[in-house]
Formats: C-alpha cells, sequence, structure tokens
C-alpha cells in the first residue's frame, strides 16, 4: 500500500477521541484499589488483632512504606505511558524510598538493637504472606496492564519495572491489614521476596504489553 | 484551545481544495499548526487529519533518510502512521505535537533496528548470476526519443498498435481517434521514422 493511499485510509475512518489524560488513568486504578481493599476488610480478612496493632509502630511503618512505594510506583507508571515520557528518574526515587523503608523499619520499629534470632522467623507463616501477596496483586496487575494498553509508552523496561513495583507494593499495602506479624526482619525478608516475586513475573507480562 | 479549534476548522475547510498538495516545507506545517491540526482531528476532523499526515509524512521520510535503509523507509513511515492514529488520544493537545510525534518516531525506529537483529539476512556474491537488461534499456530510451520526433497523435498510435500489439480498433477507441486515421498516422508516423534514421545514417 502506498502512503498516500493509507492516509487516505486513516483520514476516512476518523473518529473523534477523548485524550487521554493522568486523572482518567488514575481513576481507573483509584477505583480498582478502592473496590479491592473494600472487598477485602468486607470479608473480615483483616487480623483479629487489628484494635491492638494500630497502636504498633511497625504497623504504620508497613501501611505508609507500602502505600508511599505503590502511590510513587503507580504515579510513575502513569506518567510512563505518555510517548514522550521516561521512569528512569522515578525508579531511581523508588529505589531511594525502599532503602528508606528499610532504614526506618530497622531505626524505629526493632524491637532491639542485637543480631536477629532464627527463631523470630517464622517460615510456614512467611510461605503464607508471600502467596498472599502475589494473589492480591493480581487485580492490580490487570488494572496496570489496562493503564499501559490505554496508553503509549516508549520506555518499555522503566514502565514495566514501575508498573510491577507498583502492583507489588499495592498487594503488600492490603496484605498489612491481614498479617498478624509486625517484626520489621520478618517483613523485610517476607514481604520482599512476595513483592520481588510479583515484580519478576509482572515485568516480563508488562513489557509484552506495552509494545505498540 | 477551544477558540484555536474553532478557527482552525474554518481555515481548514477553506483550504480543502488544496487538501492533496502535501509537497509543502515541512517547516510550513510546523509548531501550532501541527498542534492545531492534531486537537481538531482528536474531534473528528477527517480534512485536518489529512493534511497533518501528509505534512508529517514528509516530516518523517527527511527523519528517517539519514536512519534507515532506503528500502525500509516506507514501511517505517506507514508504521508510524498507523501508530498515530491508534495512539492519537494519547497527544494532549495543551502540548507540542511535534515532541509527542519525534517521540513515536524514534520508538518505531528503535523497533525496526530491533527487528533487523531477528531477521536472516545474507549476502549476495559480488558475481551473482543475472541477465544483463542494459541493452534492453538502451533500445527503449532511443525509441522514446524517436518517437518524441512524432507528433502526440503519430506516436500514440504507434505506441499501442506496435509496441503494445493493440488492434486498429482499440487503438481507435483509447485515443478518439477513427479507424482510418489511425492507419494514417501509424503509416505516416513511420515513413518518417525512416527518413529521420536515414538522415541520422547517413550524416554519419
Amino acid at each position: 500500500m502506498q502512503t498516500r493511499t493509507l492516509i487516505d485510509h486513516l483520514s476516512r475512518d476518523l473518529k473523534p477521541v477523548r485524550p487521554r489524560t493522568f486523572f482518567s488513568d488514575a481513576r481507573i486504578l483509584v477505583i480498582l484499589f478502592v473496590i479491592e481493599l473494600g472487598l477485602y476488610l468486607s470479608a473480615r480478612m483483616f487480623r483479629p488483632d487489628i484494635a491492638f496493632a494500630i497502636h504498633l509502630p511497625s504497623f504504620w511503618w508497613k501501611l505508609l512504606s507500602l502505600g508511599l512505594i505503590g502511590a510513587v510506583g503507580g504515579t510513575a507508571t502513569i506518567l510512563s505511558v505518555d510517548p514522550t515520557g521516561t521512569s528512569r528518574g522515578s525508579l531511581r526515587f523508588i529505589l531511594g524510598l525502599v532503602a528508606m523503608s528499610f532504614l526506618s523499619g530497622w531505626l524505629f520499629c526493632m524491637p532491639d538493637w542485637l543480631p536477629v534470632p532464627a527463631s523470630r522467623l517464622n517460615p510456614v507463616q512467611g510461605l503464607h504472606c508471600i502467596y498472599t501477596i502475589i494473589l492480591l496483586s493480581i487485580p492490580f496487575t490487570i488494572g496496570l496492564g489496562l493503564v499501559i494498553r490505554r496508553g503509549a509508552p516508549t520506555d518499555l523496561e522503566g514502565t514495566a519495572s514501575t508498573a510491577g513495583i507498583a502492583a507489588a507494593a499495592w498487594g503488600a499495602f492490603i496484605f498489612t491489614f491481614a498479617c498478624p506479624i509486625d517484626d520489621p526482619f520478618y517483613i523485610a525478608l517476607f514481604y520482599s521476596i512476595g513483592c520481588g516475586a510479583v515484580l519478576i513475573c509482572s515485568r516480563r507480562i508488562f513489557k509484552y504489553i506495552a509494545h505498540w | 484551545m477551544a477558540n484555536t479549534v474553532v478557527a482552525f476548522r474554518h481555515q481548514t475547510s477553506s483550504v480543502a481544495d488544496d487538501n492533496l498538495r502535501v509537497n509543502k516545507p515541512a517547516a510550513e506545517g510546523k509548531g501550532t499548526a501541527w498542534d492545531a491540526m492534531m486537537a481538531a482531528a482528536q474531534n473528528g476532523n477527517s480534512l485536518a487529519y489529512h493534511r497533518l499526515l501528509s505534512q508529517v509524512a514528509v516530516r518523517l521520510r527527511a527523519y528517517y533518510a539519514r536512519r534507515l535503509p532506503p528500502a525500509m523507509i516506507d514501511d517505517t513511515i506507514q508504521e508510524v502512521l498507523v501508530a498515530i492514529h491508534m495512539k492519537r488520544r494519547t497527544y494532549d493537545p495543551s502540548r507540542p505535537f511535534e515532541v509527542w510525534l519525534m517521540a513515536i518516531a524514534r520508538y518505531k525506529w528503535i523497533d525496526v533496528l530491533r527487528s533487523l537483529k531477528t531477521k536472516a539476512t545474507e549476502p549476495l556474491d559480488d558475481d551473482f548470476p543475472i541477465t544483463d537488461h542494459g541493452e534492453a534499456v538502451v533500445n527503449a530510451q532511443s525509441l522514446d526519443q524517436l518517437l518524441a520526433t512524432l507528433s502526440p497523435a503519430q506516436s500514440d498510435v504507434i505506441r499501442l498498435v506496435k509496441l503494445q500489439g493493440l488492434s486498429i480498433d482499440e487503438a481507435s477507441a483509447i485515443t478518439g481517434q477513427s479507424a482510418a486515421l489511425v492507419k494514417v498516422n501509424v503509416h505516416r508516423g513511420i515513413k518518417k521514422l525512416i527518413s529521420f534514421l536515414r538522415i541520422g545514417r547517413n550524416a554519419d
């Protein structure tokens, strides 16, 4: 087909479109987040001692760290699906946030300054955490995939990475309400494994979806 | 922005006649004009869209000329045009169109380069066996020059009847000359060519 013929064809088929905006994409993710959190809490999946837990610094440390990482990751993903956008700066910022989260957990939430004994790790509960984080991140993976398909990312690796981090952080954020363990070392270890697994898998999926 | 779009709609309706004149310099379509055209296209203005894509194609040709082998330029331009069409909702009318366009052009360029890696290519030998068409090309050029010395009515019918092998009636239908006139023009044209060749040979 000649270029001229193609232009004629494309012009003939033109239909009005509503320009994509940051807020239209953000709305999708926020609605998804509210629905999933609402369903999770309404199914009484939260930990039985939640009234006690909200007074613990480690509970808020988990919540704030994961919420912040998820929010920054989601924002970076939405910004990077614009063809002129890139997520390299956002990725560095998120890595800094993760490091800050580990450091603040160590400084403010560790019960003592002694080396962590192996008895404080609970591998069975840990596996359960990993499994649940992966499950809870699936709806966000789908939602972020939708946002990526609606956009036109030109930095596929960066977009896939930020979206993977966001999906993992949001899955872990919701699980925070159900996780009965507040030990920062346990959280740093098993949440990192769960989020890492989500990141690795969803990054592959997002890279495939992001190509256009 | 809405006023700009409305103003542009008036402008595009007045330029509808020269809509297909696409060989204007790319610089003419740059800047706010492209922004307004794309904003109008998002509202469904196909005239503006046609004009924009035509100018963008010229701009893309210049962009890819130094970046891709000539054989791949057309395909890549078409890929970018389709990408613009599919992703036109991602253009933000408050921002420059050209920045958006060049981001897509660069992305597609990298995509093409990446695909080159996966496509198998085989270098041809220098002594690749192929028939030499040089003589046929020279003959065709000489014949064109000879026919150019005749009147259009004579050269047309000679081309149709003697070169393309059409019948007198078919040539008559195509050229609008009567069958008798076609015969006369073929005869006189050939006679003129023969005399032209004789003069040329004597001069040599």
